[in-house]
Formats: structure tokens, C-alpha cells, sequence
């Protein structure tokens, strides 16, 4: 049988990712060639099984072996082949062998990328990464062995959880996966810096992409989370802080602050302990959000499974903890810094600031996340705190993060003079204003969008002068086009200006937060054939029912013709519906009927109807302003990073031939 | 369930051979190009080099004054000359290719380097044209 040899895969890859954890610190501490290869080969090795026992189980769900437990639990025949790939990470076991196949991938491309470089690191990092596989292989030998077979093929299977089939779904953990796993990369650099001592700008350098890189799939898993909520879970809105929600999001937070504060070691060799337990943070929030969403200790739309590896991710837990902390203490001496904050009015002294931001929401996020664990262990009854009281905690830290990306760019490293403090502020200040006035007079709202969106407008006119003014300082010195000008400007200075249009991208975020939060509209109605109901400005004119038969599901479709009142103009027909699934007849699912416009969204959903003919149903009708804002920002966002990311132009190399041999005077990343 | 016994004994041997072979090779570990004790030095020079590209753009977006940029670049020249010095020292063969490395500086930089370019007559560190005295040691340089 195939799948008992998918299981002693697991088990070979457990002892190799164990063998391979020694002989890589061995070989870096002791600094032996042979320990060093042997954890290059066990990287080798540990990915070649993992990827195997992935391709077995694959084998299981498309080829309809129901014998294995988990095909039988979250798969069917009459699933669609899409949804049979999805199902790998669709329940426990496979999600579990989905985070070791990731990180065995990203292991892999670490290894081929550094195999001749870094030679002191590199032991060290390989044996952070097994040591990270090792503990997922673990929790599938020993308590959720993904290839657990019955002694017999039941017929057909359960089928996939509703709520996951949905295309959002199938990219979204996929997503998430590649940030969250991603981020034990950037970890294991900074734990091989500490461990060989070499704490330099070595490691600084190197890892600032390979945080980017997990970075970008962690923001865009968060952005295509929520297109999912919004179109699945049909209660109008895109993010509720569901502990899953936030467990995404906690490291986001803390990798966001990490990504600032590295430029900050690097270009002045200060914040060096800061940054090590920055992406230590991370690495643990990682750790501990797939605890959330694997244990199943804190209730959640996502807890698709519960199980009992609890015990396995406190140990592990613990143990990185302790560690760290150990081996941070005992290095403390080398990571003095080089130097001090020399003025307030310095890019430095606002990137702090940032950082204390940054770990105030995630700390906030996280105490709210987990108080239905704490209020349990002290009153025994699990009290949750709602959306309402991270908004309220959240929201105005959100305003302060804000007005710091709106300052920060505009100051200098070091000090900024008051004349060039006056060049910089007159013009985004002074639209700013002329903004808020103009708002205020045309909607009067209250405080907080005035704010919130003065700020926003605020941003964006800094990162416009940004441009601007780069532009012309470019056509300048080169004579180039303005066009070309801007082009270059970006190419050249990516991480700078890529990292503006995420600052954007951002702003674009909080647009439709502020839209959303302040200025929505909703109503229930219930409609029979032929009567309209109006939602400002908007009439909704109510078609009839009709039902679709898919392969393992019924589709009853709603149709509304929208119509805007003040013209008459018609703008469509939107059309709620209801899935009734074969294998899960209680779970109803609904997928929202949704319009989206520049300046808002037309989203209905569909809550039920009367009589065989559907001749009467009930609706809840929304008008999001600004949504559409959201996701435009996400795509704006990835395009950021990629422009950080994108190479720098290849510069000529400077090569200086010694007697000794050859050295590059540039040897850089 | 006996083939599968077969072929699972064989790949965990296969994979376990493949892993602990390399333990045989009992050589020290050697360092690379990047793990040589210039590797920081040269790692620290490039990210000075990068601040001062950096504080050039800064002054011409008009984000330093003036006089706040003379203060820094003249810090950061005296920080790089330094680390050049350290390289110098640190690695001896090394020494006498200040020249491709000022070259590379000012590459980085966006501009030639100058044609005729000026040493220290105390010192021999390469001077900025206009300089009346060396940022390294101090020494007078007489007329620019």
C-alpha cells in the first residue's frame, strides 16, 4: 500500500530533520566541513520525502481513496478536481504536511542560494529549518498521521467543508502559508548570526529580502482572507478580529515593524537587540496562530478541526522561548550600539516611534485574541472581547501609524533643519488642510473620519511631493524625459519608493475602512416577486428564484434588478445565492450578490424564502462605500514590494586582483 | 504490504546513506569569500557607501540643509576612510587598491572619478578636491 510507505517517509524524514538539526550546529560550532554538508544534504533529503508523502497524498484525494481517514473526511467523488487538490490543506493532517512541504521548499531555495556563501551561518540555519520541520513531522508521526488508513474503502467521502469551496479559498491559505512559513527564514538567520556571533551587517543585509518575500504572500494571504469573509460569510463585512483573523495579523504586525527597523540597524548599527526580538516575535506568532487555528482552544470560524496537538505546541513553544531568550542574554554584550538618536526630527527617531506602534497593535491584538483563554483559567467561562472593543483599541493607534508614514519619509536621516523641515510640510500641509475644510463642509463628519481621512490624504500627498520632487532632482543630473525620469527614479531607489506605494497601498486600506466603518447602510426586507425596496439612493427590484444543479451541490440563485433612484439608470442585475450541499445539508452556504463601483459596493445576501415556488424572500441589503478601495490597495501593495524587491541595476563589479587571490570590492547582496 | 515494507527500507537507507556521507570528510570547516574577517568590514563600507549616495539624494530633495549635509558627508568620509584603513590593515594585500576603490565609489557615487586625485602627504589617504586638510589624519594639505 502506498500510503503506509507515504508514513515511513515521514518517519525516515523525522530522524534525517533530527540528524540533520545536530550535525548542522555541530558543524558550525565545532566548524566541521562535514557536519556543515551533512545539514545540506539532510535539507536535501527531508524536502525530497516531504514532497513525496505530498505527492502520495494527492494520489490519495484525485485518485478517491477513501480508505485513507483523511480523503474519506474532507473529500468526495463528486468534488470538482480543483477542490480535490485544495483539500490538502482543506483539514488537519494535510494542512500540517502542507506547512512542513512549504518550508521544506523555502529550506530548499535557502540552501541552493547560500550554498557557497555565508559559510559561518549557514550550519546554523540549516539546522534552525530542520529543526522547524522536525517539529511538524513530529505532530504528523505521532498524533496526526495524515496517511492513517481504515481496513476497509468506504464508498465515498464526506466531502470538503462547504466554506472552503470557494476559489478565494483555495489561494488564500496557500498564500498565507508561503508568508507565515517564510518567516522561519529570516529567524533562522538571525539565530545563526547569534549562535556564530557574527553580528555584523551580514545578516542584516540578507535577510531584509527574505522577509520582504514572506512578507508580501503574509499581507496578500490577510487581503484574500478577507475577500473570502466578504463574499462567503455574508454578514457585510471583510474583517471581524476572529482569533484566526488576528492570529494572521499579529505577525504582520510585528514583521511589518521588523522589515523599518533592520534599515535602522543597518544604516546606523543601532536597534540590534530590538530587531532580534522583532523576528523572534514573528517567528513565535507564527508558531503560535497555527496553534490557534490547529488546536482549537479559542473558537473560531476557521477551527475546522480540533485536535490534541495541543501538548506538542506548548512544548515547542516553550522551548523557543526559553531559548532565545537564553541565547539572547548571553550575547547581549556584542550588541551594543554603534550609535545614539541624535534629534526627533530625524527619519530614525519616527521609525521608533513606527515600531512602538506596530508592537502596540499587535500587543493589543493579542491580549484581546487570547482573553477568552485568560478570563477561562480565572473565572472558568470563556469570555471573548468583540470587534467593537479592537476597533476602539486598534482605530486610533491606526490614526497615530498614519500620520507617522505621512512625517517619516519627509525627515532626514540624523537631523533635519527647521528651513528644510519648512520645505518639506508646506505643500502636503497646507492640501491637507484645504482637504479637511472642504470634507468638513461637504459631509460634516464626525472626528474620527476627519481625521482618518485628512491623514490619508496627508500620506499620499507626502509620497506625491516624494515623486515629484525625485523626479525633477533625477531629470536634473540625467536630462531625461520626465516619464523615463520617474522610471528610473523608482527602478534605482526601489526599496525607497517601492515602499512608498505600499504606504499608498495602505492608505487605499484605510479609505475603505474609514468608508465602511462610518458611512455604510444596511436593511433587512422581505420581498415577493415584483416588489422593490430602496437603500440609498439605490432600488432593488425583486426578480424571482431560480435553482442550478452543479456536480455535488444545489445553487439557488436570487435575482435583483438594480436601478439608481434619482435617474432611473439601470445598473444590473445582482444575484445573491444559497448553496445546498449534498454532504453537508445543515450547512448552507451563501455566496453574496455583489456590484462593485468605484465609490461603493451593492452587496445582498440572500437569508432565506417562502413557499416551493420561492415566490417571497428576505434579503439583507448593504451599500459599502469604498470597498473596492480595499483590494485595489492589495494589488497596489504586492506591486510595492515587488518594486522593493526588483534588483537593483547591475553595477560593474570592481574586481581586485591580489597576490592572495581575488577579492570583489563590492561584495555585497 | 511487503513491497511496501521493501521499497520504504530502501529509500530511508538511500536517503540515510545520501545524508551521513558527507560526516566522512573530516576537514575543517573553511571560510568563504563572504566569511573572511573583511567580509564585515567591506559589508559595513558598501552600507556607508549607501548612506552617502543616500544623504546626496536627501540634500538634493532638500531634506538636509545645506550645512547639515556638509556635517554628515564629512563625517561619513572620515567613517569610511577609517574602515578603509581597518581593511588595509586586516588585509595587507589588499593595500595599494585604494584606487579601484575609490573608483568604486564613485561609481557608486554616479560620477568618474577624478583624474587627478590627491593623497595625504602625512598619511597618503586620498583627499576631496577643495579639502585643506585631511579628514584622516589632520595633516595641513596646502592650496587645493
Amino acid at each position: 500500500m502506498i500510503f503506509n510507505l507515504g508514513y515511513l517517509m515521514l518517519v525516515t524524514a523525522l530522524v534525517l530533520a533530527a540528524f540533520g538539526m545536530v550535525a548542522g550546529f555541530l558543524g558550525g560550532a565545532k566548524r566541521l566541513t562535514g557536519g556543515a554538508a551533512a545539514s545540506f544534504n539532510a535539507v536535501y533529503a527531508v524536502a525530497a520525502l516531504v514532497i513525496g508523502c505530498t505527492l502520495i497524498l494527492w494520489y490519495g484525494l484525485t485518485g478517491d481513496h477513501f480508505e485513507v481517514a483523511y480523503v474519506w473526511n474532507h473529500s468526495e467523488r463528486a468534488l470538482p478536481l480543483f477542490y480535490k487538490f485544495a483539500a490538502l490543506w482543506g483539514g488537519q493532517d494535510g494542512s500540517l504536511l502542507f506547512w512542513a512541504l512549504i518550508l521544506s521548499l523555502y529550506s530548499l531555495a535557502v540552501v541552493i542560494f547560500f550554498r557557497n556563501r555565508h559559510t559561518s551561518l549557514m550550519p546554523y540555519v540549516n539546522s534552525v529549518l530542520l529543526g522547524t520541520s522536525l517539529f511538524f513531522l513530529v505532530l504528523m508521526v505521532f498524533a496526526e498521521n495524515p496517511f492513517e488508513q481504515y481496513g476497509f474503502a468506504p464508498p465515498d467521502g464526506q466531502g470538503l467543508n462547504p466554506l472552503l469551496q470557494n476559489y478565494w479559498m483555495v489561494i488564500h491559505p496557500v498564500m498565507l502559508y508561503l508568508g507565515y512559513v517564510g518567516m522561519a527564514v529570516p529567524f533562522a538567520f538571525a539565530v545563526a548570526s547569534l549562535l556564530s556571533k557574527r553580528l555584523g551587517n551580514e545578516w542584516v543585509r540578507t535577510v531584509r529580502r527574505w522577509t520582504l518575500v514572506p512578507w508580501m504572500f503574509l499581507s496578500a494571504g490577510i487581503i484574500m482572507g478577507s475577500q473570502w469573509a466578504y463574499l462567503e460569510l455574508g454578514w457585510g463585512g471583510y474583517w471581524a478580529w476572529d482569533p484566526v483573523e488576528n492570529a494572521s495579523l499579529i505577525p504582520w504586525l510585528t514583521a511589518t515593524a521588523f522589515l523599518h527597523s533592520i534599515i535602522i540597524q543597518e544604516r546606523r548599527g543601532s536597534l540590534k537587540v530590538w530587531n532580534m526580538v522583532l523576528i523572534w516575535a514573528t517567528y513565535f506568532l507564527v508558531i503560535l496562530g497555527t496553534f490557534f487555528t490547529r488546536s482549537g482552544v479559542l473558537q473560531s470560524v476557521h477551527s475546522f478541526a480540533q485536535s490534541n496537538v495541543g501538548p506538542f505546541f506548548l512544548v515547542f513553544l516553550s522551548s523557543i522561548l526559553l531559548g532565545f531568550v537564553l541565547l539572547l542574554f548571553s550575547r547581549l554584550p556584542l550588541l551594543r550600539s554603534e550609535t545614539e538618536i541624535e534629534s526627533l526630527s530625524s527619519r530614525e527617531a519616527w521609525f521608533v516611534g513606527n515600531n512602538w506602534l506596530f508592537t502596540s497593535m499587535a500587543f493589543a491584538t493579542l491580549w484581546g485574541t487570547m482573553f477568552p483563554l485568560f478570563s477561562e483559567v480565572f473565572t472558568g467561562e470563556q469570555i471573548s472581547v468583540a470587534a467593537p472593543w479592537f476597533n476602539k483599541v486598534n482605530g486610533p493607534l491606526f490614526l497615530v501609524l498614519l500620520l507617522m508614514m505621512g512625517v517619516g519619509p519627509l525627515l532626514g536621516w540624523r537631523r533635519t533643519s527647521l528651513s528644510a523641515l519648512r520645505t518639506q510640510f508646506f505643500w502636503p500641509v497646507l492640501s491637507t488642510g484645504a482637504f479637511a475644510i472642504a470634507f468638513f463642509v461637504w459631509l460634516r463628519p464626525g472626528a474620527f473620519p476627519l481625521v482618518g481621512a485628512s491623514l490619508c490624504w496627508f500620506v499620499v500627498a507626502t509620497v506625491v511631493q516624494e515623486y515629484w520632487r525625485g523626479m525633477l532632482a533625477r531629470r536634473a543630473a540625467t536630462g531625461e524625459n520626465p516619464l523615463l525620469a520617474l522610471v528610473n527614479l523608482a527602478r534605482r531607489n526601489g526599496q525607497r519608493y517601492g515602499g512608498y506605494l505600499v504606504h499608498v497601498a495602505i492608505v487605499m486600506i484605510g479609505v475603505a475602512i474609514i468608508g465602511n466603518e462610518f458611512y455604510l447602510s444596511t436593511t433587512h426586507v422581505t420581498l415577493a416577486r415584483g416588489e422593490s425596496a430602496s437603500l440609498a439612493g439605490y432600488s432593488f427590484t425583486f426578480a424571482g428564484l431560480e435553482s442550478n444543479r452543479e456536480s455535488n451541490r444545489t445553487e439557488i440563485v436570487a435575482n435583483l434588478l438594480v436601478t439608481r433612484e434619482a435617474t432611473g439608470e439601470t445598473i444590473g442585475l445582482v444575484s445573491p445565492q444559497r448553496n445546498l450541499y449534498d454532504k453537508n445539508p445543515d450547512m448552507v452556504t451563501s455566496e453574496v450578490g455583489l456590484r462593485m463601483l468605484p465609490s461603493e459596493d451593492i452587496y445582498v445576501v440572500l437569508n432565506g424564502w417562502e413557499g416551493d415556488a420561492g415566490d417571497i424572500a428576505t434579503f439583507t441589503l448593504f451599500i459599502n462605500p469604498l470597498t473596492m478601495w480595499g483590494w485595489v490597495g492589495g494589488v497596489v501593495l504586492i506591486l510595492g514590494t515587488l518594486l522593493a524587491l526588483w534588483p537593483m541595476p547591475q553595477r560593474k563589479e570592481v574586481t581586485v586582483t591580489a597576490p592572495g587571490g581575488a577579492l570583489p570590492a563590492g561584495a555585497g547582496d | 504490504m511487503e513491497w511496501t515494507i521493501v521499497i520504504g527500507a530502501l529509500v530511508a537507507a538511500l536517503a540515510l546513506a545520501f545524508t551521513v556521507w558527507p560526516l566522512l570528510n573530516q576537514e575543517p570547516l573553511l571560510p568563504a569569500a563572504d566569511d573572511s574577517p573583511v567580509a564585515d568590514l567591506i559589508a559595513r563600507k558598501d552600507t556607508l557607501l549607501r548612506s552617502l549616495k543616500e544623504i546626496e539624494f536627501d540634500h538634493t530633495l532638500g531634506k538636509l540643509s545645506d550645512e547639515d549635509f556638509q556635517r554628515l558627508d564629512g563625517t561619513l568620509r572620515r567613517q569610511a576612510v577609517t574602515l578603509l584603513k581597518q581593511i588595509e590593515k586586516v588585509s595587507p594585500e589588499l593595500a595599494g587598491h585604494e584606487a579601484a576603490i575609490e573608483a568604486a565609489v564613485a561609481e557608486r557615487r554616479g560620477r568618474p572619478a577624478s583624474q587627478e586625485r590627491r593623497h595625504c602627504s602625512q598619511c597618503g589617504v586620498i583627499v576631496k578636491p577643495g579639502d585643506k586638510f585631511c579628514a584622516a589624519c589632520g595633516a595641513g594639505l596646502g592650496a587645493p
